[in-house]
């Protein structure tokens, strides 16, 4: 928990991009904001990086699977591209 | 174990082979229709999202036409439903998930449920609106050129001509300038998967 102090030593607590937009949701039929949350690789960002919640973090891993078994975001992709 | 006289939502998202003749497309999904009705199913509504790339390859295609069905029923059917969609050659991959459990059929509001629409389906709906757009502003100016020559050939009638041929120009400017921001909203969006 950190509570502002100076910046840069104690970082600012992120904030949960799906709590500040209610525009973002949380659904494996909308490609385009789970695109966000996934790296170039492929791979599901940690929340500890975009700042999700542990709930919405939960949530999200679950639409991203589904998302990936109908071929909406990849599995995997190469980095050089 | 009794059975539950309730039923669930369910939507599938199923994609077929572009390379389907209309034939064969139209038989696959009067194929899920027809598995509804034989099995105490309740469809809600379908939709067409189109084709559309696929993340990666199924059976070696990189596109593929995606639907997507919302309807209410029973576990029989999911099953049912799943395993024609594997028998079938036409459909590339297919996935079912539940959405609600406990369903009374009375309570149930099939008619808004119907109207409501996914965001793949509003894309589609958009992309189409702009073609249809970009379609009649085409028309729009082979109008006015036809208008343009009479103007030349009918010297007498060049004061109504003019008139006729401004409007649908305006028209179809406004139009231009949507396509354009909807096609912005898509690189930024792939912009924004770069930077993740």
């Amino acid at each position: 928990m950190s509570m502002g102090g100076k910046p840069g030593k104690m970082g600012r607590r992120k904030v949960d991009p799906f709590l500040a937009d209610n525009t973002l949701v949380i659904d494996y039929k909308r490609p385009d904001i789970l695109c966000r949350f996934i790296s170039e690789r492929g791979k599901i960002i940690p929340s500890r990086i975009s700042g999700v919640t542990a709930k919405n973090q939960r949530k999200l891993a679950v639409a991203i699977k589904r998302a990936r078994q109908i071929a909406l975001v990849p599995y995997s992709r190469l980095e050089s591209f | 174990m009794a059975r539950d006289p309730n039923y669930r939502k369910y939507e599938t998202v199923f994609i077929l082979r572009t390379d389907l003749s209309d034939e064969d497309k139209g038989k696959a999904l009067a194929k899920v229709d027809s598995i509804l009705k034989d099995f105490d199913g309740h469809a809600i509504r379908r939709e067409d999202w189109g084709p559309r790339k696929l993340a990666y390859k199924i059976e070696k295609q990189t596109k593929g036409l995606y639907f997507y069905q919302l309807f209410l029923g029973k576990g029989g059917l999911v099953l049912e439903l799943e395993r024609n969609f594997r028998l079938m050659d036409s459909v590339l991959k297919f996935m079912t998930v539940t959405i609600d459990d406990n369903i009374v059929l009375a309570d149930f509001d099939f008619a808004g449920e119907a109207k409501e629409l996914t965001w793949m389906a509003e894309q589609r709906g958009a992309k189409a609106a702009a073609a249809a757009e970009a379609e009649e502003r085409q028309e729009a100016e082979e109008a006015s050129a036809e208008a343009d020559a009479k103007e030349e050939a009918e010297p007498a009638k060049a004061e109504e001509a003019p008139e006729a041929a401004e409007a649908p120009e305006a028209e179809a400017e406004v139009a231009v300038e949507e396509k354009e921001e909807a096609e912005g909203g898509e690189e930024v969006a792939a912009e924004e998967e770069e930077v993740a």
